[in-house]
């Protein structure tokens, strides 16, 4: 069976401290042809919050990417941004902790949503990026996927995860045995706020030219100023233009817009 | 605004085949012309391959008077186009052959993380005339080649069953192909294509799910 591609669009007005910005998370899941011609569902996931601290408003986005042989791994991929998100916002609380005690969450959580599953079907990537006023931006990963951090002067950070040594559709998952140390972090100071951060699943992340990220930003930024974004990735993902592509897709994106009638 | 064909790569993602060709003197006579022949006929049913979902790319190395890339990793068409047959000649340096190729695919300049994992395929009729213990071990013991799926075919008498089953290791379908006369190397080969072939229509080319060999009539 043939899901529809899950479409999510939420945008908060907001003001953040000595600025006003305005805050649009958004993100699509789409199944590949690959799954579709298998006539399995898609095996991707995202999901996005925001909400409010005494600061201002923090905002997170999750994808997740499950492992595409593993019979529960579409289950195992929603549960964990799910988690990703529940994991996020209770750190966000008390972001001192560091970041260990966010992934013990998570994985944690993890574990307890899929129930009596095996693991091992469920195995699936996690990918999350969270900001408040007060701790700045946390991006972080386990597995093949990629994040996107555009600064406000335009330049590009990247944190891919893929292994040296993997090939495609190889990659460390939850479920699958890996360490803490597996997972990729880093962390960016609240004084820059970023134009965007971007998460996407390999299916993605692999068609994209390196040299060509800064221009994959600009159109993902882009797209956050359509009535309807969501719906524009989901165009975008199912005319994907990469001959013979077979990976699900998502995309999901937090974009900020400074505005520029300030006194 | 900006669209996703100025971001995105063109190609599809490749399906790396390396063959691995022994082309010393021994080679020479039917052998080696049997080999090209099979090699030319394996590359037309790659390109004839449609409705598939990964590009497979060929590269050959040899090993005989020289070693190293006799045709460079490229996709099949443009293999096709450029191909030259191999001709035989000088000794048997294997291990040098294992170095270039677990170089290779330790670069990926050569093989991306994109690609999907390689099929690798060795075809010899003699033992080795240099060191092979340690380029084997090593080959193996790369992460990267370790992982890819490795056929091996031993031609004649002479070839060596000790090299050749050190090479495939516990492999998928981990079977040295034994060719007692040249016709049987077509066949070998035939049976790699329906290999690879069966990858690249499959919803994911990363299964290594390998054609039956009993349908080749082979000797083992």
């Amino acid at each position: 069976m043939r899901l529809s591609p899950q479409i999510l669009t939420t945008m908060i007005s907001t003001t953040e401290p000595s600025d006003r910005v305005t805050i649009v998370s958004f993100g699509c899941s789409v199944t590949g042809p690959g799954n579709i011609k298998r006539s399995f569902a898609c095996q991707d996931a995202w999901r996005q919050k925001s909400w409010r601290v005494p600061s201002g408003v923090a905002s997170a986005i999750a994808i997740a990417d499950g492992m595409g042989s593993r019979p529960e791994s579409r289950a195992g991929a929603h549960a964990a941004t799910r988690c990703a998100l529940k994991a996020a916002r209770r750190w966000a609380e008390q972001p001192a902790i560091g970041t260990d005690w966010l992934i013990r969450w998570l994985e944690a959580e993890w574990r307890y949503a899929i129930g009596d599953h095996d693991p091992k079907e469920c195995s699936t990537t996690c990918w999350l990026i969270v900001r408040t006023p007060d701790s700045g931006t946390l991006v972080m990963g386990l597995g093949d996927g990629l994040a996107i951090l555009t600064g406000e002067d335009g330049t590009i950070e990247r944190l891919a995860g893929r292994e040296l040594e993997n090939y495609a559709n190889e990659t460390l998952a939850l479920g699958a045995p890996h360490k803490l140390s597996d997972w990729k972090v880093r962390s960016f100071p609240r004084t820059k706020l970023p134009q965007a951060a971007i998460l996407t699943t390999d299916g993605v992340a692999d068609d994209i030219l390196d040299q060509k990220l800064s221009s994959f930003s600009e159109w993902v930024r882009s797209t956050a100023v359509l009535k309807h974004p969501g719906r524009a990735l989901r165009r975008a993902l199912e005319r994907w233009p990469v001959k013979s592509h077979t990976d699900d897709k998502t995309i999901a994106a937090i974009v900020w817009n400074r505005t520029t009638n300030r006194p | 605004m900006t669209k996703p064909e100025e971001f995105t790569v063109s190609e599809a993602r490749p399906l790396p085949v390396i063959l691995l060709l022994d082309s010393s003197g021994s080679m020479e006579g039917d052998k080696i012309s049997i080999l090209n022949a099979s090699v030319r006929e394996m590359l037309q049913s790659f390109a004839s391959e449609d409705d598939i979902s990964a590009a497979i790319h060929v590269g050959v190395i040899q090993f005989g008077r020289t070693v190293g890339w006799h045709q460079p990793l490229l996709p099949v068409e443009d293999v096709i186009s450029q191909w030259s047959d191999l001709t035989a000649s000088g000794k048997t340096p294997l291990g040098q052959a294992l170095t270039l190729l677990r170089e290779s695919l330790d670069d990926r300049s050569i093989i991306s993380s994109r690609a999907y994992k390689p099929t690798i395929v060795l075809v010899s009729d003699g033992k080795p005339t240099d060191d092979w213990g340690g380029p084997m071990t090593e080959l193996l013991a790369s992460p990267r080649a370790s992982k890819a799926s490795r056929f091996a075919m031993g031609i004649g008498a002479d070839a060596d069953p000790v090299v050749l089953s050190q090479f495939i290791g516990a492999a998928a379908a981990s079977r040295v192909f034994e060719a007692h006369e040249a016709g049987r190397i077509q066949k070998f080969f035939r049976f790699v294509t329906m290999s690879v072939t069966t990858r690249t229509r499959s919803g994911n080319p990363n299964e290594i799910v390998p054609a039956d060999p009993d349908d080749y009539d082979f000797d083992y």
